[in-house]
C-alpha cells in the first residue's frame, strides 16, 4: 500500500505538501506512513510553511459558494433546475449552488465546459491595468488602452491582440499550444512567460522573459514562413506588417515589463518617444507645443500612474516647461518669458 | 449588552456550529483526539479575545485558519520564536486575531479567484475534487463511483490541490492574509 503511494512523482514543494495532504484526508494511512510525514513536515521550515499554505487552500474552498453572490443568484433562479431531492437530502442547499456553480451536472456526474465558440474580449482605458485569469489557468496581465480576445477549443488556446500590450503567463499544456495573433504575426508556445507589445501603427514588439517562444508571420501555416525567429529569455524580436522582422536582439526584459509595476524605464529617448509612450497611459493628451523639443534627448524611471508627476520629473530637470489644460499637457521650451 | 458577553455569544455560535467539523479536520492532521480537543480549545480562546467579532466576514475561514496553524505548529514542534518566522499570519493569531475589512476583501477575491482556478482544471482532475470537496464524498466511494482505482484517485486530488496552489501564488493574491 504505502510502495503504491510512492509511486506518484511529486518533486515540487507544492507537490509534496499537496500530497501529504490528500494522503492525511485519505482513510487508509498508517502509523508508518504518519510518522514519515511527520518527519517531512518538521524537517524544514519551507515544507511547514508550505503544507501551512496548502491547508489554508483546502480549508478556503469551503467560502466558495459564499463569497460568489453572483452565482449565488444564479443559482437561486435556476433552483428548479437541481432539484434532485437524493442530492438535496444528502448534501443540503449549500452545496447544490457550489455544483451548479461549478458547472457540473450532479446526474451522472458529467462535466460540462464552457461553450468556446464564442470568443470572450477584455479591455482597459487609458492608465488601466487588469490582470485576467483564463480558463487553461494562464494569466495575461493588461496594460493601458488594450483590447484582446480569448478562446479556448479543444486544441488551440488562442489570444488574438487587437490593441496595446500584455504579458502572458502561460500555463504548460503540452498537448495545447498557445497562440498569440498580433497583426502580421504569431506568437507560438507551449507554457512560458513573455510580453506582446502591439505599438502605434502595425509594429509589434515580442519579448521573452521565461521559457522559449516561436513567431512567425500569420500565413505560415499557408505555404511555409515567410519569416521565423526563436526567442529565449531575455530576447525580443519587433516586426510590422509589411512582412518585415527585426533579427533577434538581447535585451533586460524586466524592464519591458515594468509597467506591472506601475513605472517605466526611459534610457536616452527623444522626447517624441518619450510623449507617445506617455501618452499611452494618459487620459489627457499630452503635447509637444515646441518642436526644438522633439529631438532632445532624456532618461529616467518615471509613473505611469501619475502622468503629471512624470512629466514634472522631467520640467525639474529642466527638460521642458509644463503648462496644464482641462484636457491636455502642453510641453513648452524652458525659456522663462518674464514679466519684467 | 457589554463586549464580554458579544463575545462570548459569537464564539459559542461558531462552537455550534462548526464544532463538529473543526474536530474531523484536526483529527486528520494529528490523528489523537486529546490533541484535536486541545487544538480545537486553544482557537476558540484566540478567537475570543477578538475585539469586534462582528465585524469578521469569514469566521470559518479564520478559525479553520487559526486551528491550521496551531496544528502544525504543535506537529512540527516549533518553537514560538520560529511559529512567527514560519508562518506571517501567525502573528495575527499571537496578537489582535482581526481581519481588517481590506484583507477580508482581499480574501473574497482570492477566493473567486480559487473558484475559477477549479473550473478550469481538467475536467476528470476536477471532477474529483468536487466529489471530494464539496459533495464529501470519500477516496473509496469516488473511486468506485467513476470506475478507477484508490490511487488515481489521490492522483489526481494531489494534483487538484498542486495546481490551485501553483496558480494562486502566481497571480501574487496568496490566499494568506497578513
Amino acid at each position: 500500500m504505502k510502495k503504491q503511494a510512492e509511486k506518484v512523482l511529486m518533486p515540487s514543494r507544492h507537490g509534496r505538501a499537496a500530497y501529504w495532504l490528500v494522503r492525511l484526508l485519505s482513510e487508509n494511512l498508517d502509523e508508518l506512513e504518519y510518522e514519515k510525514f511527520k518527519s517531512w513536515l518538521s524537517s524544514s521550515e519551507e515544507n511547514t510553511a508550505e503544507f501551512a499554505s496548502v491547508s489554508h487552500l483546502w480549508n478556503s474552498m469551503e467560502d466558495i459558494a459564499s463569497a460568489d453572490r453572483i452565482e449565488h443568484l444564479a443559482f437561486e433562479t435556476n433552483e428548479g433546475k437541481w432539484d434532485q431531492p437524493n442530492l438535496r437530502r444528502r448534501f443540503g442547499i449549500g452545496m447544490v449552488a457550489v455544483i451548479a456553480f461549478l458547472c457540473i451536472l450532479p446526474i451522472g456526474f458529467t462535466l460540462l465546459s464552457r461553450d468556446s465558440s464564442q470568443p470572450l474580449t477584455y479591455s482597459t482605458a487609458a492608465g488601466e491595468n487588469r490582470t485576467v485569469l483564463l480558463d487553461d489557468g494562464s494569466v495575461v496581465y493588461m496594460n493601458t488602452r488594450t483590447t484582446l480576445s480569448w478562446q479556448l477549443d479543444e486544441d488551440m488556446r488562442r489570444v488574438d491582440l487587437v490593441e496595446g500590450e500584455a504579458l502572458f503567463d502561460v500555463t504548460p499544456e503540452a498537448y495545447r499550444p498557445f497562440v498569440v495573433h498580433a497583426g502580421a504575426g504569431v506568437v507560438r508556445v507551449l507554457g512560458t512567460r513573455f510580453n506582446v507589445h502591439r505599438m502605434n501603427g502595425s509594429d509589434v514588439v515580442v519579448t521573452v522573459l521565461e521559457g522559449r517562444v516561436e513567431v512567425a508571420d500569420v500565413d505560415a501555416h499557408l505555404s511555409g514562413p515567410n519569416w521565423q525567429r526563436s526567442l529565449t529569455a531575455n530576447q525580443k524580436v519587433q516586426y510590422r506588417d509589411v512582412g518585415l522582422a527585426s533579427e533577434v536582439t538581447e535585451t533586460v526584459a524586466a524592464e519591458s515589463v515594468s509597467w506591472r509595476d506601475g513605472v517605466i524605464v526611459i534610457d536616452n529617448r527623444t522626447m517624441a518617444e518619450i510623449v507617445a509612450e506617455l501618452n499611452r497611459y494618459s487620459e489627457r493628451r499630452i503635447v509637444i507645443r515646441d518642436p526644438a523639443l522633439t529631438d532632445i534627448r532624456a532618461g529616467g524611471v518615471v509613473s505611469i500612474r501619475d502622468i503629471r508627476a512624470a512629466l514634472e520629473f522631467f520640467e525639474n530637470s529642466g527638460v521642458f516647461r509644463l503648462i496644464e489644460t482641462p484636457d491636455s499637457f502642453l510641453l513648452t521650451t524652458t525659456v522663462r518669458t518674464d514679466g519684467g | 449588552m457589554g463586549q464580554t458577553t458579544r463575545r462570548a455569544e459569537w464564539v459559542s455560535r461558531l462552537v455550534q456550529k462548526y464544532d463538529k467539523a473543526l474536530r474531523t479536520y484536526l483529527y486528520r492532521l494529528l490523528r489523537s483526539e486529546a490533541d484535536a480537543e486541545d487544538v480545537a480549545q486553544e482557537s476558540y480562546v484566540k478567537l475570543y479575545r477578538l475585539t469586534q467579532p462582528d465585524e469578521v466576514r469569514y469566521p470559518r475561514a479564520l478559525l479553520f485558519r487559526t486551528a491550521t496553524n496551531l496544528a502544525i505548529n504543535r506537529l512540527a514542534g516549533w518553537k514560538r520564536d520560529k511559529m512567527v518566522t514560519m508562518d506571517p499570519s501567525e502573528l495575527d493569531a499571537l496578537g489582535s486575531l482581526q481581519w481588517s475589512a481590506e484583507t477580508a476583501a482581499m480574501y473574497g477575491e482570492a477566493v473567486h479567484e480559487l473558484s475559477l482556478i477549479i473550473r478550469s482544471l481538467t475536467p476528470r482532475t476536477r471532477q474529483v475534487l468536487v466529489l471530494h470537496r464539496f459533495l464529501g464524498m470519500t477516496n473509496q466511494e469516488i473511486a468506485d463511483e467513476l470506475g478507477i482505482t484508490h490511487s488515481t484517485v489521490e492522483q489526481h486530488m494531489t494534483r487538484a490541490l498542486a495546481q490551485c496552489r501553483q496558480r494562486m501564488n502566481k497571480l501574487d493574491c496568496f490566499i494568506e492574509p497578513n
